[in-house]
Parts: C-alpha cells; structure tokens; sequence
C-alpha cells in the first residue's frame, strides 16, 4: 500500500520542476506625462520654458508642441488626454492670452504632442505672462510620472540687451539698438542670446555661444542684412522689417 | 499483479534516475598523432610595415611528421580594433606561403596564419603584426567613372613610372563614390598634412590625406545651405586666406583650423562661375549680370571692381558673355605683389552667348595694386570657342586649348594659335589640360566607351612639346571626371593649375 504513495511522491517530486512560471501583464493603468528632452543623456525633466515672439516677426500667434509618453499598453484607437492650467501659477489668461490644444495619443502610439497656442497681446511688450499647467485625468489615461506631470511657459514679446553686450558681442554687432536686437533674434530664430566666455562654457540649448560661433554669426546677419537692404533678397513672408532697416533712433542697422 | 506492476514502475524509475551515476569507460585504443609546430615569432606591430599596394610576404617554418598534402592553410587579416566575427576581418590567402597585395585602410593590423591537419583536426596559428601606410601621399589623382556608375580615385604615383595606385577611394571606405564632378587637395603651414576636397554634383565629402572619409559636405558649412553644389576651395600658402565657392555663391572662413567652416555666403547680386583666387585678392566673373567682381573678405561683400578712367572696357558690364577661363600666366600659386604687379595680368576668356565669339579681356595692376582694364580684344584662334579645355601657361604668353584631337597653344598677344599636338585617335574628347610650367597634362576621353587616359608632355621654352609627343601615357580608367595633383608635406608646392 505504501509503494504507489512512494510513487505518487516521486513523480510529482520529479513534475515539480515542469511547472511554468505565470507572467504577470501591467495592470496599472494607461498613463501620461511631459517628455523629457530627446537627447542623449538627457537631463532631469525641465519643466520650464521661456517663448518671446521677439524673434517670431509678424506671427500674432505660435504653437508649443510639448512631447508626451505613454505608460501602459498601445491600442487600436486614438486616445485622448487632458491638461489643466493652474490658475494660481499662472497670472496668463486662458482664451485670451493662451489655449489649449486637443491632447492625443494616436492609435498603436506611445508618443503624442501637446499644444499649447500662445498669442502675441499687447501687454506682452511690457510684462512676462506665465502659464502653469498639469496633465489630469481623462477617460483614457491616469496621470504618469508625478515628477513630469507640470509645465510652466513664460512668454513675452520684449528683449532685454544681454549683460554682455557692451564688453563682449559690441566687437560683432558693433552698437545696441532695439531693432537691430530684434532683426539678430529673428533671423537666427533664437528667443535671447548670451556670450559664453569660452568655448566649453557654450550651451546652445540656452542660448549661450562662444565667441567663435558669434563670428559667423557675425558674417551671416551682415550678409543677410546687405542682401535685404539692396532688395537682393526678398523678405520672408512674416519679417516685420522695414528695409533698408533702420533703429529706433532713424540711423542704419549695420554690424561691423 | 497490481503489486507486482508497482515494483516494475518504481524499479524502472530508481533505474533511471542512477543511469546518470554509469562511468563511462571510454575507448582508450590510441593512435599516434602527427606532429605540427609552427616555428614561433615574437610578435610586434611591426612584423611588417608596408604601404598599400605594396606586396606581403610571408613564408613561414614550420615542421610536419605527417603528410603535409593533409594540411590546410588559412591566413587572416585582421583589424587592430576588429572583434570576433567583424566583417573587417578578411581572409586573405589558403596557400602556405602569403603573397597578398596590401589594399586596405591604413592602420595596424594581425596576420593570423591557421594551419590544420585535416586527419586529427589539429590546428597551430601563428600571427604577425602588420602596419599599413598611406600610399600615394603624392601623386595624381584620377577621379574616373567605373562599371555600374560607380567612381573611384586612382593614383598615378610618379609620371616617369608605370605604376598606378588602383582604386584608392574604394580601397579606404565602405561607403561608394557617385556624381562627382571634380577634387582639390589643400594643404597649407596651418594645415601641413592637408586634406582632399571631393566635390560631388549636390553634395561633397572631406578624405583625409589617406583617402579615408572624413566629413560629409554640411561639416564644410557653419549654416546649412540651400543647396550643394561646390566648384572651387581654395587655400593659400599660409593657409589665412580660404575661400568656397558653392552654388555661385563665395564664402570664406573665420578660423584656419582644419577642418575648414566656411561661413555664411558673400552678399550681393551674383552667381560666380569662374574665378582667380590668389591669396587675399578673390576675382570672380558673375554669370548673372555679365561683370566682373572682387570679393571684400573685411566687409563680407562682392563688390564692383573700381572703375578707371584709362579701362579698356565696361568691367560692370561686358554683355551676355560666359567666362570660359579666369586666370593669369604665372604659377598657380602667384599673388599680386610689389614685384610682379607690372607682369602679373589675370585674363579672362569670354563667348558672346549671341555671336559665339570669343574675346579676352586682360586686367592690370597699378603699384597700388588696384587693378584696372588693360584691353580687349577678339579671339580668332580656330576651334577656340569651342574647344573642351584651356589652361594659361604659367611663364610664357599662352594659352593652351584642346580642340577636337588636337592640343593648341595660342599666342594671345599676337593672336596666332599653332598645334602642338594631335592624338592618333580621332573619337576622343580632350577634356581637361593642366600645367605646371614645365610639364603639361592632357585628359583624353573616349567619346564611345567608357575609357580615358592621361598623357604628360615636356614643354621647351617656346611652349611646345618637347620632342613633339608625350614622355608618358596611363590608360585603362573608366570615363575620367577629373585629374589633380595631390601634394604632401615634403613636396607642397608644385604649382599644377
């Protein structure tokens, strides 16, 4: 009697090994968050930005498109997800001085834009308005990475002469005016632009060049400037400058 | 019965599990293995150090008490920095003794000899360390088109010797060369090892000196242009002085470093087709508004040449002509100076797009060095208008001009042309001349197939050919595109133009 339990025990000893072992899905949910930079080793989220129409000519409105990730399961629909402005953080006013685009993850997709339509107003010459806005709940996600769920934009349509201005870009833009600031923001499409004392302090992403980038600089806003004012080149459809472009004080734009 | 089943099965099973614990006895009926040795080599990088082209040999020693027709041999070339399995790695050979014609990048190699005898499967190895050099540090380079569409860069190595380095470009890169139009190698004080420009139809690579790829035509630029179409690089003596013209448009750099970056493109209202560069003094002929023009490097335009009272001709307007040559009569690397400003006079030969005729108009410079517009004058030398090559001579007052199957020197002082050569072949197109005042070159194209050659003459003092024909000849390339001498440090300044 005791042999077919040894032999009960032996076989199942020996089945034991066989058994598979279950994987388990995620089941936390769809999520959403705001990138982070789609760079190699990219830094920790930045969840700040800064937008000047400054250099965006006659453009009375511009778009953000904000890159966002999906956590969980691709599907076969296009899904939405919704963002919220923080009405105390924010001192812009939305409908007025910014709106909100429709937020989807198209089917199959883990990658989706974010728009945010900023338009140009007139206090914008003067103040800098900010818009704080988090990603919440919507019928398709849950909120993903506590850490990248907030955005805050600044935006202003006035420039500030860089600090450097007079002891180190003086040498390639030759003397500051408003309107030759301006014409230097809009043709290189940059929102401000700082001197970086040496090469390795460079930082393009802010902004921030050395003064070997500033030479060619330099050679390209003197050139471009040369062709617009001999009407050699055509203005692009949204340059707000009159040619041959003159400051605010009536003397000519020129770069040494 | 049923008791007797369950012993069975739990026999049957304790049987299986202790069939694992059985000793194998093994077969230990011996037969005696053939003794293989490889005699050793202390191995070093630079077993062999060999230029490309240049043939390996290595015959190695080795000992076999067996039957050596049992013996298979199998030699690899291996990159320093390869990995197991690297399609870098080449086999090379399957004899016992190596005879490899090197022909892979410069760089530091293992020759891995395999030797294995078929009947035991033994296998003994030897390597060797291999340095591979730059051939054809000099030379001249021949850009011609291959089977399939595909170019390469041949090396004639010496014009007094036969010896060609085949297939330079390809043998040095993975990737193939396709449309391009033409090559120049700078090299200067500020860059002494120089690098080979590769101009292509809309785009570019920078070679290093060994031919290997170095940069794709964006690296050239500081903004991306509009489009890539390169011409002319130029660099001088000293290398201060760079210029680029790409798509009419001339640019220069702010920076001697090598690599060059060219900047943003020379305002104004022009498209430069032909130019003459001599150091800081840019001179371009302007397609679109039939004038020519000087480059300001300081103010970054192209500006009017300045008018004389004492011009020849409309320097701002010579009508609806196209430049077929911008150059002066001296060596390629002449500028303007104190001493040559009464000799030196760039010239410039142009067709009436209407009339076809051909007029030369010839600059001067005053001691200021300011030019002005010496004269002009018709050109009715036979076939000129018309011909496939020019080049000025660069000590005496001609020009040379291929036309059909004969090469013409043309005496533009007294406007009398006379043949100084013509090639038995009358199918041929002779598409490129070069001199550098002693030496002259001809690029001879057939017009049916896809073949070319190049022929070297000597020249004697009265312009032409020494002893009437050629002192040597390179066929066998493909349709050739283009034909420049490639300079290196101990010989930079053979002035080829």
């Amino acid at each position: 009697m005791k042999q077919p339990i040894y032999i009960t025990a032996i076989t199942l000893l020996l089945l034991s090994a066989c058994k598979k072992e279950e994987v388990k899905l995620y089941d936390g949910g769809d999520r959403v968050q705001f990138s982070r930079l789609n760079i190699p080793n990219p830094p920790p989220y930045i969840d700040s930005l800064d937008f000047s129409f400054a250099s965006k000519g006659n453009l009375e409105s511009d778009t953000l498109f904000l890159p966002v990730d999906v956590t969980g399961r691709a599907v076969n629909r296009d899904r939405e997800f919704k963002v919220a402005a923080i009405a105390e953080e924010s001192s812009a006013v939305q409908g007025i001085d910014f709106d909100f685009g429709k937020g989807i993850i198209k089917a199959g997709e883990f990658k989706g834009v974010f728009k945010l339509i900023l338009r140009k107003t007139k206090d914008l010459e003067t103040i800098r308005k900010k818009v704080s806005f988090k990603i919440i709940a919507s019928e398709d996600f849950q909120p993903g990475l506590s850490k990248q769920l907030k955005c805050k934009v600044a935006f202003f349509n006035f420039m500030v002469k860089p600090i450097d201005w007079d002891t180190k870009m003086l040498r390639y833009f030759g003397t500051y005016s408003k309107a030759k600031h301006r014409f230097i923001l809009y043709q290189l499409g940059f929102p401000e632009i700082n001197f970086a004392a040496t090469t390795a302090l460079e930082d393009p992403t802010r902004y921030i060049f050395s003064g070997v980038k500033f030479a060619y600089f330099q050679l390209k806003l003197r050139s471009v400037l040369d062709d617009l004012n001999s009407r050699i080149l055509k203005p692009a459809a949204d340059d707000p400058f009159t040619y041959p472009l003159k400051d605010e004080n009536g003397l000519n734009v020129i770069f040494p | 019965m049923k008791r007797f089943h369950s012993s069975l099965i739990l026999l049957s099973l304790i049987g299986t599990l202790f069939s694992s614990c059985y000793k194998d006895k093994g077969n230990y009926d011996l037969r005696p293995v053939d003794v293989l040795n490889i005699e050793p080599v202390t191995y070093n990088q630079d077993n062999y150090s060999l230029s490309q082209l240049d043939s390996l040999k290595i015959n190695p020693r080795m000992t076999f008490t067996g039957d050596s027709t049992q013996l298979e041999y199998s030699w690899k070339l291996i990159p320093q920095r390869a990995r197991t399995g690297d399609t870098t790695i080449k086999k090379i050979s399957s004899e016992k003794n190596l005879m490899y014609v090197v022909q892979v990048p410069i760089g530091l190699y293992t020759v891995l000899l395999e030797v294995k005898d078929v009947k035991s499967s033994v296998i003994r190895s030897s390597s060797y360390g291999l340095n591979v050099k730059a051939k054809a540090s000099q030379g001249f380079l021949v850009l011609n088109e291959k089977a399939g569409g595909i170019q390469d860069i041949d090396v004639i190595l010496n014009n007094t010797k036969p010896e060609i380095f085949w297939g330079a470009f390809s043998a040095n890169n993975t990737i193939s060369l396709r449309e391009a139009t033409g090559m120049t190698m700078i090299q200067s004080a500020a860059n002494a090892s120089g690098l080979l420009y590769v101009f292509r139809k809309t785009g570019g690579y920078t070679l290093l000196p060994s031919f290997g790829f170095l940069q794709d035509i964006r690296a050239w630029f500081f903004d991306a242009q509009s489009a890539y179409a390169p011409s002319v690089i130029y660099q001088d003596f000293f290398g201060t002085n760079n210029y680029l013209i790409n798509n009419g448009s001339v640019h220069s750099t702010t920076s001697i470093s090598a690599p060059l970056m060219f900047s943003y493109r020379a305002s104004g209202d022009y498209k430069a087709t032909k130019s003459l560069i001599m150091s800081t003094y840019v001179f371009v002929y302007d397609d679109l508004n039939h004038r020519f023009l000087k480059y300001n490097k300081s103010a970054g335009k192209m500006q009017s040449i300045i008018k004389n009272p004492a011009d020849a001709f409309d320097v701002e307007n010579i009508g609806n002509k196209s430049c077929l040559l911008f150059d002066h009569n001296m060596a390629s690397t002449t500028s303007p100076g104190a001493a040559n400003f009464g000799s030196l006079k760039p010239l410039a030969y142009c067709k009436d797009n209407q009339t076809g005729k051909v007029f030369l108009y010839k600059f001067g410079f005053y001691k200021s060095l300011a030019t002005y517009c010496e004269s002009v004058k018709e050109v009715t030398a036979p076939g000129f208008s018309t011909a496939t090559a020019y080049v000025n001579a660069s000590n005496n007052p001609l020009t040379y001009y291929a036309s059909e199957n004969k090469i013409y020197a043309y005496d533009f002082t007294n406007d009398a042309a006379r043949v100084v050569y013509t090639f038995d072949q009358t199918n041929v197109s002779i598409d490129q001349l070069m001199t550098n005042g002693t030496q002259l070159f001809a690029v001879v194209n057939n017009k049916s197939g896809n073949s070319g050659a190049v022929f070297f003459f000597t020249i004697n003092p009265t312009g032409s050919f020494a002893g009437g024909t050629y002192f040597s000849k390179y066929e066998n390339f493909g349709k050739i595109t283009e034909v420049k001498y490639k300079y290196n440090t101990l010989n930079p300044a053979i002035p080829w133009k």
